[in-house]
């Protein structure tokens, strides 16, 4: 069951810009789609809007076709899952999991397999007398999970699921939640700040800037071809260097970066490059080659982080291996080439 | 909310420590313990024969009568109100929300003498409804209307403000889980939000008890002091006292005492009876 937003707005009391500023995405049938952006994006209030919680200003929310957008959450068949868990704290996990079948007024022996069948599913069945509180916090997110699932809803909705949790057992929950998904094949549209979580999980992402789409596509079209360069940069891209047009060509840091077509001369360019993505050479080749001296260098595990100050006086940081850096023997302050051919160009909004 | 636990709490330990907590007993047994000693040997100090004759008196049967009406009036009342008023405060944002909250905390700031007063000019003989009120002959002030009116307004915010606190603090994503769920409103009021703020609503009610049983000075403008007609326990134990009845005076003061005591008691049985589910709260 796809969900599809079309120009859909929605501005708070008090505040002076919108919220969500006509954005409209598709999520396509049986694929995980993540709403992924910095907090602020606007994400959550989309996926707010698509459960029912918030209404919108402006636009249509449609659900397998059928527009939704005047119908109540509560016959929009979505299983919404907080971040905070929201867990009801006085019942048990059994009546958690129960709790909308027994307003569908199932019969009881019914409810009683159902709720064993979801606790099965979240490998939970042996805490079912247990309270929330009684659980940790990777237990209860997939205790709410399965509330959410217990209603059989048309689609799964998951508004920073694992924010609440460290590291290791979020880590955990991402190959689980995938696991799941591959068994139930529901329809989820997930929200996240975590671009690696957005990554690994989703077939489908929409980035979010200010209420606004960014971009939408495939993780991999989103990290090779990023359309402008607030998606460059938010994927990953720490190293921005200011530049402009001369002659047709975008030239940074003194270096001829390749070809701006319809730039017009003098137009300042953006040339957004990962840290993984920049060559630190002790000679020259190649041909975007700048020359730099080297800052600092510093190992986290079995990466190191080596800070470049560029003749232009730009600072660039570069990530790779500590076998690399050992072959490549440079110490602080030595002076090296670096090639900036991957780097991403992007002409500078006057705007701002 | 993991941090729901008290911080872990040690024992006081050095003079500075000590010197705290010995302050802080003093105060409580110069403020809180004496006055209940002096009011209860005040009222034995002539036998249980003496306490046991005050307190049957008609005049103080009548009184006890009128106030746990005034009470069985107004805590239900107030329950109500404050349910309302706390679930529209905390779950919805409007133009004149923050006039609201202070209107909710309003019967706070004013004097109850004045609270008292406003009734008196409201529906008195001489107030703004009283000729069309004596015309239908209907008693509001100096009648059992009044009191229950001016106890309503001193104990207003009792209940509200102890319910928007527990509901600010737990905000309303478990009410929205539920609507997810597919519950209505009153599903989610019953088995939600009730639950949840339970321990605030007990909370309200039993310091608007306490009020309502105790306020005199909104009580005292509006009764007009009929003995055994219109006074409730604290306006008895003011005219016992002024009349020079001390033993009957302090007999009664130990009989309103132990009401309040009754309903602190009350309040922790309830806690105690409920306390499997409290343990477990997320």
């Amino acid at each position: 069951m796809s969900v599809c937003v079309r120009d859909v707005a929605k501005t708070f009391p008090n505040a002076a810009m919108p919220a969500v500023d006509r954005v409209s995405f598709t999520a396509p049938d049986h694929c995980i789609t993540t709403l992924l952006g910095p907090s602020g994006s606007g994400k959550s209030t989309i996926l707010r809007m698509i459960a029912g919680l918030e209404r919108p200003d402006d636009g249509r929310v449609e659900i397998h076709g059928d527009d939704v957008t005047r119908v109540p959450v509560q016959k929009r068949r979505v299983g919404f899952v907080f971040q905070s868990y929201a867990l009801f704290g006085h019942m048990t996990v059994f009546e958690n999991v129960a709790f909308g079948l027994r307003l569908r007024k199932d019969p009881k022996e019914r409810i009683a397999s159902r709720v064993r069948e979801l606790l099965e599913l979240v490998q939970l069945a042996d805490l079912h007398a247990r309270y929330p509180g009684q659980l940790s916090g990777g237990q209860r997110q997939r205790i709410a999970l399965a509330r959410a699932l217990a209603t059989e809803p048309r689609v799964l909705l998951l508004d920073e699921p694992f924010g609440a949790l460290d590291a290791r057992v979020r880590a955990e929950l991402r190959v689980w939640l995938r696991e799941l998904h591959r068994h139930t094949k529901l329809t989820t549209i997930l929200v996240t700040h975590d671009q690696e979580e957005a990554f690994e999980l989703s077939e489908h992402i929409v980035l979010l800037h200010d209420g606004r789409v960014a971009q939408a596509g495939s993780p991999h079209d989103l990290y090779d071809h990023p359309a402008n360069a607030f998606v460059a940069e938010f994927l990953g891209g720490t190293n921005v260097l200011r530049g402009s047009v001369v002659a047709g060509r975008a030239r940074v840091a003194a270096v001829d970066l390749g070809e701006m077509s319809h730039a017009i001369d003098g137009g300042s360019v953006r040339a957004v490059v990962r840290p993984g993505d920049v060559r630190v050479q002790r000679q020259a080749e190649g041909g975007a080659i700048a020359l730099a001296v080297v800052g600092g260098i510093a190992r986290i595990g079995g990466q190191v982080r080596v800070d470049l100050q560029l003749d232009g006086g730009d600072g660039v940081t570069v990530q790779m291996g500590a076998a690399e850096l050992k072959a490549l023997a440079v110490a602080v302050g030595d002076r090296v080439y670096v090639d900036l051919g991957e780097a991403k160009l992007f002409l500078e909004d006057y705007a701002i | 909310m993991s941090g729901t636990g008290r911080a872990r709490a040690r024992r006081p330990s050095g003079l500075g420590d000590w010197l705290v907590v010995g302050g802080a007993i003093a105060l409580l047994v110069l403020v809180l313990v004496l006055p209940l000693v002096v009011v209860v040997h005040g009222a034995a100090s002539k036998g249980l024969g003496a306490f046991a004759t005050a307190l049957q008196q008609p005049e103080t049967i009548a009184a006890a009568k009128l106030t746990l009406l005034t009470a069985a009036i107004v805590v239900p009342l107030n329950v109500g109100f404050g349910l309302a008023a706390a679930w529209l405060l905390a779950r919805y944002d409007f133009r004149g929300r923050s006039l609201l909250v202070t209107l909710v905390d309003l019967p706070f700031s004013v004097s109850p003498v004045i609270a008292g007063l406003v009734f008196v000019l409201l529906f008195g003989a001489q107030g703004w409804l009283g000729p069309s009120l004596a015309a239908h002959d209907i008693r509001i002030i100096f009648a059992v209307p009044g009191i229950v009116l001016a106890t309503t307004f001193v104990t207003l915010p009792m209940v509200a403000r102890e319910v928007l606190a527990v509901m600010e603090a737990q905000g309303a994503h478990e009410e929205e889980a539920a609507l997810t769920l597919g519950a209505g409103l009153w599903t989610i009021l019953w088995r939600i939000t009730l639950p949840k703020v339970r321990w605030g609503v007990l909370y309200g009610i039993v310091l608007c008890n306490a009020r309502a049983m105790g306020e005199f000075g909104a009580v005292t403008v509006v009764s007009g002091n009929v003995r055994g007609e219109t006074s409730t326990l604290p306006l008895h134990i003011d005219i016992l006292y002024n009349e020079y009845e001390f033993v009957a005076a302090f007999s009664v003061a130990t009989l309103l005492a132990m009401l309040a005591l009754v309903t602190i008691a009350a309040k922790r049985a309830l806690q105690w009876l409920a306390r499997p589910t409290k343990a477990v709260r997320s």
